[in-house]
């Protein structure tokens, strides 16, 4: 009996020590970010650099993790699966209001996370080839109407986020999603390959894929998906000023597992706000020409509930939602 | 072509402090595999690659340049000493270096193959400094249908040298294109053969394959070996520069033959630098004064060997960076990196970053400057590498293999398929299947179907169109002649049989 209370004892004294730091300063030791997305991509580097600044500010490492694989899912299942305990938190990105659309074995969704900040957006365009018959918006929307399933478009995958661009801007102007032939190609790299060597007609990538194309003269961008011109690009109008209020892009954020104490949540907010001030972090942004976009808490979440309804519905048009 | 402002940009990302430092540590641990005998080249890059991982693309690519640079170099010291090849590459002249060794003039063999080896990559060098520029600029006009043909080509190519059997090289490849089915299609985003599973929702993740491929499956190859003797190592002068400048004027027409079919054999997709050796030993021996030579100890065939091989390193990265279709082993694990790096290879990597190509450029010169050093260095303390027993070095690779492919993704999942595809590759070895298809088959797969669909979808399901461009229609014809090479050779040969059948 003796020896049982001893025992007992023990396993008190110890489960104390285990619970104390709780009650110490948060964070005490490192905090893993899971990074959904190979290592050395754009979603990578933004978390990283992300990840040096908060750094500072918490006083204790924010260790970078990548878990790929599932279009996002396996990263983002490992997170919403995590110890609820602010010591592990996770980007989250475009794709998690997607995947659970397409494919019957993901079923993580926003839903499952308590969003922190979000960070970054960047809005899809309508580019054509410079090559093209048409030269404007109109020319180009006319001879879609006129020739449908003649022009060649491309970007993404089948499903892909730029492909859901593409359906979502057809859908608005009034067409069909055949009115552009799809052609897939394993991202925006390969798709302006097919350009450049006369493949595909239009494209949807992001302002930052399509740069160096716009730069060289073989592109022509005729509208950002957007309600803000982009800055480097000021010439190019918003969907918006064109008449049809379609935002489409891809985001990236961070997010908790479900269930931690409030008071750590806003820990990490503060961080997460101050190391977007950090100048060093506006020029990263800047030079990678991602475009920097900020809502907390409850916004964010309402900006993941919209982006998931809206995919969700241009899948179903496009025939790819489960 | 040449661009002075694009060439200081890539000195300046090579001479920087880190990237140097990872430079000499990568090309003392590939002199150091590649000395030993029983690791490969592609087995050292294959171990590489999880470390280089964390690294900027500059210094990820130039350790993995200079670390098979030397270490084909390397694999002529066991061969000269012990007669045992460090590496295949070295093994076509194997007899030659230990029959004059033996001799007692080991060092002027060492002194050929570190000499001549810089020599042979400073030339295949040269010409991939010259020739990628130029064939991106045309492969700018590619479209999926020349992208189509010229993945066919490459892995035809790998099936036709790759091995002695075109059967086996047959099966080796269709296992890897069959291994490239698994994982969500880009057509229609539909999962194949992923049991439900969302691991492999994107497919068998490469780098793993590849430790398991090159790194797990030596390992049992080497365990499984038959325990040899240890062989009475060689004595030698470290004064190994003696008479190496007289075999290099005796021979030069016969060095720049050798180096300029390396560094072709190396752009040829599934061919690397132990198959551009056995050519020029063959060559060499059919145009030599003294062919009776070859085989019992003739400097020539050294001299022509070794710089081919090395000039074949070169050479394999051309197809690689231009079009993303790699001329060996190493090349196609070098791609894996690429991409993951967020560079993907091809004519657009030329256009949008040219400072990161000239950094290559760079790197392979001076990887090859550097190995006369280095080289020397290791050639002084060979006598003590090679006596590392494998009972030490083999569990040690074992656990790089582990590590390694738990490293990529932090995941466990990757470390199964680490090992099964180790298991599966020492099973092929053991049977005779090479295994160099198959990696190629897994590196083109997704480019073939892509290319495939692609072509299919723009044209609306024509299949001529796949002839419908003169580039595209010329390689598909040469690939299409190059499937029935075979036949057309042994019809040849039987008509000729029945021609003469009293001769």
């Amino acid at each position: 009996m003796k020896k049982l209370t001893a025992l007992c004892a023990a396993i008190a004294a110890a489960a104390a020590i285990a619970a104390a730091p709780a009650y110490a300063k948060y964070p005490d030791h490192a905090i893993t970010l899971i990074c959904p997305w190979g290592a050395g991509g754009g979603s990578d580097a933004q978390v990283r650099f992300i990840a040096g600044l908060m750094e500072k500010d918490l006083g204790q490492p924010v260790k970078v993790v990548n878990k790929t694989g599932g279009g996002g899912a396996v990263g983002w299942s490992a997170i919403a699966r995590s110890k609820p305990d602010g010591y592990t938190m996770g980007q989250l990105t475009a794709e998690l209001a997607m995947d659970h659309w397409i494919t019957p074995a993901v079923t993580v969704s926003y839903k499952d996370f308590d969003p922190l900040c979000l960070m970054n957006e960047d809005p899809a365009t309508v580019t054509i080839s410079a090559n093209a018959p048409y030269k404007t918006y109109d020319e180009f929307v006319s001879y879609l109407k006129a020739n449908p399933g003649k022009v060649r478009g491309g970007a993404t995958s089948v499903g892909g986020i730029w492909h859901v661009a593409m359906g979502m801007w057809l859908k608005a102007i009034g067409l069909p999603v055949t009115a552009i032939t799809y052609i897939p190609t394993s991202g925006s790299a390969e798709a302006y390959k097919e350009m450049a060597a006369g493949g595909i007609d239009s494209c949807f990538t992001s302002v930052p894929e399509s740069s160096t194309m716009y730069k060289s003269g073989k592109a022509i961008g005729l509208a950002v998906m957007s309600d803000k011109r982009d800055p480097k690009f000021p010439d190019i109008p918003t969907m918006k000023e064109l008449g049809h209020d379609i935002q489409v892009g891809t985001w990236r954020g961070l997010g908790l597992p479900k269930g931690v104490p409030a008071d750590r949540r806003d820990v990490l907010v503060k961080a997460i706000k101050k190391a977007m001030d950090d100048p060093a972090y506006k020029k990263f942004m800047e030079d990678r020409g991602f475009g920097i976009k900020v809502l907390e808490g409850k916004d964010f979440e309402a900006y993941m509930a919209k982006s998931d309804a809206e995919l969700g519905a241009t899948l179903k048009d496009l025939g790819l939602a489960k | 072509m040449f661009t002075p402002d694009l060439f200081m940009q890539g000195l300046q990302l090579v001479f920087d402090p880190f990237v140097l430092l990872v430079v000499i540590c990568s090309g003392l641990y590939g002199l150091f595999i590649g000395a030993m005998p029983g690791l490969t080249a592609t087995m050292a890059v294959a171990l590489l690659v999880p470390i280089t991982f964390y690294m900027e693309p500059v210094p990820a690519i130039a350790s993995i340049i200079t670390m098979s640079a030397m270490a084909i170099f390397a694999g002529d010291l066991p061969g000269t000493l012990l007669h045992i090849p460090g590496t295949p590459s070295s093994a076509a002249y194997c007899d030659d270096s230990y029959a004059i060794s033996k001799k007692g003039n080991a060092s002027l063999v060492l002194g050929i193959d570190l000499m001549l080896s810089a020599m042979g990559g400073l030339f295949g060098s040269l010409v991939l400094m010259c020739a990628a520029p130029a064939l991106a600029e045309v492969a700018l006009q590619f479209s999926s249908y020349e992208f189509f043909w010229l993945a066919v080509l490459g892995l035809s190519c790998a099936v036709l040298i790759s091995g002695r059997s075109v059967l086996k090289g047959l099966i080796s490849l269709l296992i890897g294109l069959l291994l490239t089915c698994v994982g969500a299609d880009i057509t229609l985003g539909f999962p194949r053969f992923t049991f439900g599973s969302m691991e492999l929702l994107e497919g068998f993740s490469f780098i793993p394959a590849m430790i398991g491929m090159f790194g797990l499956a030596e390992v049992f190859k080497n365990v499984s070996a038959k325990q040899t003797e240890d062989a009475e190592m060689i004595t030698y002068s470290t004064r190994i520069l003696k008479g190496v400048g007289g075999v290099i004027r005796k021979f030069k027409f016969q060095l720049l033959r050798s180096q300029i079919i390396g560094t072709l054999v190396g752009v040829l997709p599934g061919a690397g630098g132990d198959i551009a050796a056995w050519i020029c030993y063959g060559v060499g021996k059919r145009f030599s004064k003294h062919p009776e030579e070859y085989g019992k100890g003739s400097v020539e065939a050294i001299a022509n060997c070794t710089t081919a091989n090395n000039a074949a390193i070169s050479g394999a990265f051309i197809p690689a960076l231009v079009f993303g279709i790699p001329g060996d082993s190493l090349t196609a694990i070098i791609i894996g990196v690429l991409f993951m790096k967020g560079l993907e290879p091809g004519p657009s990597l030329f256009a949008q970053h040219g400072d990161f190509l000239y950094a290559i450029y760079v790197v392979f010169l001076l990887a090859n400057i550097l190995l006369i050093p280095l080289g020397y260095i290791v050639i002084r303390c060979a006598t003590k590498v090679l006596r590392v027993p494998p009972a030490i070095l083999n569990p040690v690779i074992l656990g790089f293999c582990m590590v390694g492919a738990y490293a990529i993704n932090n995941g466990a999942f990757d470390i199964a398929s680490m090992l099964g595809f180790g298991v599966a590759a020492y099973f092929m070895i053991a049977h005779g299947i090479p295994v160099a298809p198959a990696v190629l088959g897994l590196v083109l797969g997704h480019m073939l179907e892509n290319t495939f669909m692609q072509s299919m979808v723009k044209s609306e399901w024509d299949p001529f169109s796949f002839f419908s461009r003169p580039i595209a229609a010329s390689l598909g014809v040469i690939t299409i002649f190059l499937w029935f090479m075979p036949l057309i050779v042994k019809g040849i040969k039987r008509m000729r049989g029945k021609a003469a059948p009293a001769a």
